[in-house]
């Protein structure tokens, strides 16, 4: 591959971009291919529209209504997630498989032949602040699929075997984890960044040999309740037909729970820049992330922050990968990421390097880092590429129902105004070089940035102490100071 | 503008979709509209249109890849493709990303021991651009060839390298595998990504004769999917390629099948925590009559918790988190491949034996009804998909032209899929899981005695790692 797929995990980022094209070519001219051929017109924007009612049970139901194939994307999204309801740590991360274990009426093995014949399957999901329940399914096998779900929702049996067979995999996983240098500059940095706000805590072997059958059992049972629930029906079926199947399906899940009044924490102030190590000996390439926390999602400045992401790392031509993947050929990729919450999310600039290229490789990145906030000015060229590459981020989410539902969705679940996604192209496309200038020394500052580097401790502590960039506190994998 | 009827994707017509009454009749097979022909130089054009969303996704095939290496230069096929990004004639380096991704679109490549591709998909509006930008590369590289570009492309994959096998536990399992597997000069015996020291060897004339040898014209395939004028493109197809010259013809190698003469068993020293248990064993390519029942039998064996492997080792007996028995097909010879995780501290030889034992019975029994209907209906929601994306698409198209010289054969494989009988499952899973096959244990370093039949097994390293350092 050129390079990896970059998985970004966005607040759903979606631009929607309907367009008439048929651009024609004078025919018969003689072809200059030096120069970039003609376009047809600017896309133009138009979201999908939305039902809301309210069902008998509290629940919001919002329905999107899409006929053109005969599938159905059905999805519950609860409101609040373990940071807000101060769950154990690590007891949401077996949610997901104990609800596959079997209900009071259907075995496991029932359960999977049955939804693998319906060609579907159901997932369930806690996560920080908020989580989910749901299903594709054909329109005719709607019903069917909803039911079992209902009955995996409210009548999981939990058996205590299944956690501990689960939780014997987790431990495995956990330690084959702890061999990679992505894994463990992961677990690190939020407690670097977050220190001990819920948002800083990572699960570890010790909460994972915790976690009890009953923990897991009673979270599902506080968490999947009406009251903070939005419904979501996306595809071939009319919003009166949904208000009806879910009514007759939800009659075994009533009002119940209460309405989660969530305030989230502000970010924690940051220090001045210091360097953290974490030692893991024979790595071949080093780890190094240059991170910041920001405000949360649908702040203000939410739209410059995305455009200023883009140019210092979010793109491929960005100015992190193009330096130090495209010029230096020191990484296979440099990129950097906007990780937006409802509480206090992050900036990451991360990449693995070649060991013997660490320390000029986080000098590069602090040069262009630095760079952003004026002395490398932005050009118009970048500008242009990161608002069209942020806006016009292709229709494509909108073929699909899924796409359709993160894009409805996150409007819906978020209380925003109904045209916040054109208020939202309309600031990108309005955020200037003198915006991504401040955006980065606001929220990228290479005077107050946490900068983690998991690698080959004998081979590159010196050189990057050389730097001089700030001050090298070593850490065990957990985080921990060293002595 | 015309609209045609789009294709419609998903499960839909799976025949064991329903509630209760399982005795639904088989449904036809969905068919892509795909328009091909050639242009006079040899390039195979496939178009498909799809106006449910204003995007148009753009591949272009090279039916070349690390199966064509000369030795010595392991790793040149997939190091071109970083190539192809570096400018051309007409092209400046950047522009690639400036019309695709600065334009709301994606881009990239890839490339496999049969093939290389390079792809983008953009707003439909830009599918001249996208013309413009392959055209060149494909007829007009060698006018800007950079060395210095060539030089960073050169470390960038080698960090490719170090990235994805040699900092990855159990990343380089595989080409040890294929290395033992393959015989020494066989064109699948090295990995894609090859050596560190052929990265290093590979120069400028390397780059000119790959490129005049493998891509011409008459080796390549391009498709276009998704919202576009179909005669708007013709034209734009023959004003842009139509002036690249006929490459030579071309020659292809020839490929034996895999083959064991005997067993073989080795332990694996790697900077891992915990062991792991590989088995590979001469399979077969895609061409091969038994292909559809090798997939067949690998999703039946493995799989969800009510599948053989997974049900006795995952679930019952709790000996792995997790169990996959896969069929590997190139395109001339394959292999079958075991990989299983076991839960800490389980003994590995004792595991092996378990492993036979299932496959004993898999072997003796074959599977049920039941099984054969979940695992032709899994396969064929798989490709239906595949073909969702208007990248998708094209890739699938382009594989059924390179691989069968079909574009359509994507429905061929799901006719053949349905056809496969329980029998046919029973008799390749004799045929193919037999004695003869690679048994590794991958352990931490210094702990050889994990291994699986540790005193029977012979240490191994792989042979295209590298202590190279780079210098300061």
């Amino acid at each position: 591959m050129k390079h990896r797929m970059k998985h970004r995990i966005r607040t759903t980022f979606v631009a929607l971009a309907l367009l008439a094209p048929a651009s024609l070519i004078a025919q018969g001219t003689t072809l200059d291919r030096t120069k970039a051929p003609p376009v047809g017109p600017t896309p133009s924007f138009k979201a999908p529209s939305w039902s809301v009612d309210t069902l008998s049970n509290g629940a919001r139901l919002v329905v999107v209504e899409r006929h053109s194939l005969p599938i159905v994307t059905f999805s519950i999204h609860f409101n609040g997630g373990t940071n807000q309801l101060g769950t154990k740590e690590g007891v949401s991360q077996f949610i997901g498989a104990m609800m596959r274990e079997g209900t009071a009426t259907r075995t496991a093995d029932q359960l999977t032949n049955q939804l693998a014949l319906l060609g579907t399957n159901v997932s369930f999901n806690i996560g920080e602040e908020s989580g989910s329940a749901g299903f594709s399914s054909l329109s005719r096998t709607f019903d069917a699929t909803l039911s079992i779900m209902m009955d995996m929702m409210r009548h999981s049996t939990f058996p205590a075997p299944a956690l501990e067979r689960l939780r014997t995999q987790a431990l495995a996983a956990y330690t084959r984890g702890q061999d990679v240098v992505g894994v463990v500059a992961a677990q690190v940095a939020p407690k670097l960044l977050y220190g001990d706000q819920p948002y800083g805590k990572v699960v570890d072997a010790a909460d994972l040999h915790a976690v009890t059958r009953d923990n897991v059992a009673d979270l599902a049972q506080e968490f999947f309740e009406p009251a903070n629930a939005t419904v979501y029906v996306v595809g071939d079926m009319t919003r009166a037909a949904a208000k009806a199947k879910l009514e007759k399906a939800f009659a075994s899940w009533p009002a119940g729970g209460h309405k989660l009044e969530i305030s989230y924490p502000a970010a924690p102030a940051p220090g001045p820049t210091t360097i953290y190590l974490v030692d893991m000996p024979n790595k071949p390439q080093s780890q190094i992330m240059l991170a910041r926390t920001i405000p949360p999602a649908f702040s203000p400045d939410m739209a410059k922050i995305d455009v200023m992401d883009a140019i210092l790392g979010g793109m491929f031509q960005s100015r992190l990968n193009s330096t130090i993947r495209e010029q230096h050929g020191w990484s296979y990729g440099f990129n950097s990421r906007t990780l937006w919450l409802k509480g206090p999310g992050s900036e990451r600039a991360q990449g693995a390097v070649t060991r013997e290229k660490t320390d000029s490789s986080l000098m590069e990145a602090m040069t262009q880092i630095r760079g952003m906030t004026g002395p490398i000015p932005i050009t118009d060229a970048e500008l242009t590429a990161a608002r069209n590459s942020l806006t016009l981020s292709l229709p494509s989410s909108l073929q699909s129902n899924a796409g359709t539902e993160s894009i409805v969705s996150q409007i819906v679940d978020n209380n925003l105004p109904k045209n916040w996604w054109s208020d939202y192209i309309t600031a990108v496309r309005g955020t200037s070089a003198a915006d991504v200038a401040a955006m980065t020394s606001e929220y990228m500052n290479p005077d107050h940035l946490t900068i983690l580097i998991v690698g080959d401790g004998s081979k590159i502590t010196a050189g990057v102490k050389a730097t001089a960039i700030a001050p090298v506190v070593e850490l065990d994998k957990t985080g921990q100071k060293l002595p | 503008m015309k609209r045609t009827h789009p294709f419609i994707p998903l499960a839909l017509l799976v025949s064991v979709v329903g509630t209760s009454s399982a005795q639904q009749p088989r449904s036809s097979i969905p068919r892509i509209p795909v328009e091909s022909y050639q242009l006079s130089n040899g390039l195979t054009v496939l178009l498909s249109v799809d106006h449910s969303a204003p995007v148009v996704a753009v591949d272009v095939e090279h039916h070349v890849g690390s199966k064509n290496e000369e030795v010595g230069r392991t790793g040149f096929a997939h190091l071109f493709e970083h190539v192809m990004f570096t400018g051309s004639g007409h092209v400046p380096y950047g522009m690639h990303d400036k019309y695709t991704e600065g334009v709301g679109g994606s881009n990239n490549g890839s490339t496999n021991s049969d093939k290389t591709n390079f792809y983008e998909q953009v707003p439909s509006n830009y599918l001249e651009t996208e013309i413009w930008l392959e055209s060149d590369r494909m007829g007009w590289l060698l006018d800007a060839l950079d060395l210095a570009k060539l030089n960073a492309q050169r470390d960038v994959v080698k960090n490719e390298r170090r990235q994805s096998y040699d900092n990855r536990p159990y990343g380089r399992v595989g080409e040890i595998m294929d290395a033992e597997m393959y015989p020494a000069g066989h064109p699948y015996h090295w990995p894609v990504i090859g050596s560190m020291a052929d990265l290093s060897a590979a120069s400028e004339a390397d780059v000119k004769a790959f490129y005049n040898k493998w891509y011409a014209p008459n080796n390549a395939v391009l498709v276009i999917t998704g919202d576009f004028d179909p005669a708007q493109a013709k034209a734009w197809i023959k004003q842009y390629f139509g002036p690249i010259p006929r490459g030579p013809a071309i020659t292809r190698p020839v490929v034996p099948a895999a083959h064991l003469d005997a067993p073989k068993r080795f332990v694996y020293e790697d900077h891992v925590a915990l062991p792991e248990l590989f088995i590979e064993w001469p399979g077969t390519g895609v061409q091969s009559r038994d292909r559809a029942a090798l997939s067949v039998m690998g999703a039946i064996i493995s799989g969800d918790r009510t599948q053989w492997l997974t049900k006795e080792f995952v679930y019952d007996r709790k000996w792995a988190s997790s169990i996959s028995l896969r069929p590997e097909m190139n395109e001339n010879a394959g292999t079958v491949g075991l990989t299983v995780v076991p839960i800490p501290g389980v003994d590995l030889t004792k595991l092996e034996s378990a492993i036979d034992s299932t496959i004993n019975r898999f072997k003796a029994q074959g599977p049920t009804a039941e099984e054969m209907k979940k695992a032709t209906a899994s396969i064929e929601y798989g490709s239906y998909n595949r073909l969702q994306s208007m990248l998708g698409k094209a890739v699938t198209l382009a594989s059924g032209w390179i691989y069968h010289g079909n574009p359509s054969w994507y429905a061929t494989d799901i006719t053949e899929t349905r056809a496969v009988t329980a029998a046919d499952v029973k008799r390749v899973a004799n045929k193919y899981l037999g004695p003869n096959r690679i048994v590794l244990s991958a352990v931490p370093t210094g702990k050889r005695e994990l291994a699986s039949h540790a005193d029977q097994s012979t240490p191994i390293t792989s042979p295209f790692a590298s202590t190279e350092e780079v210098g300061k």
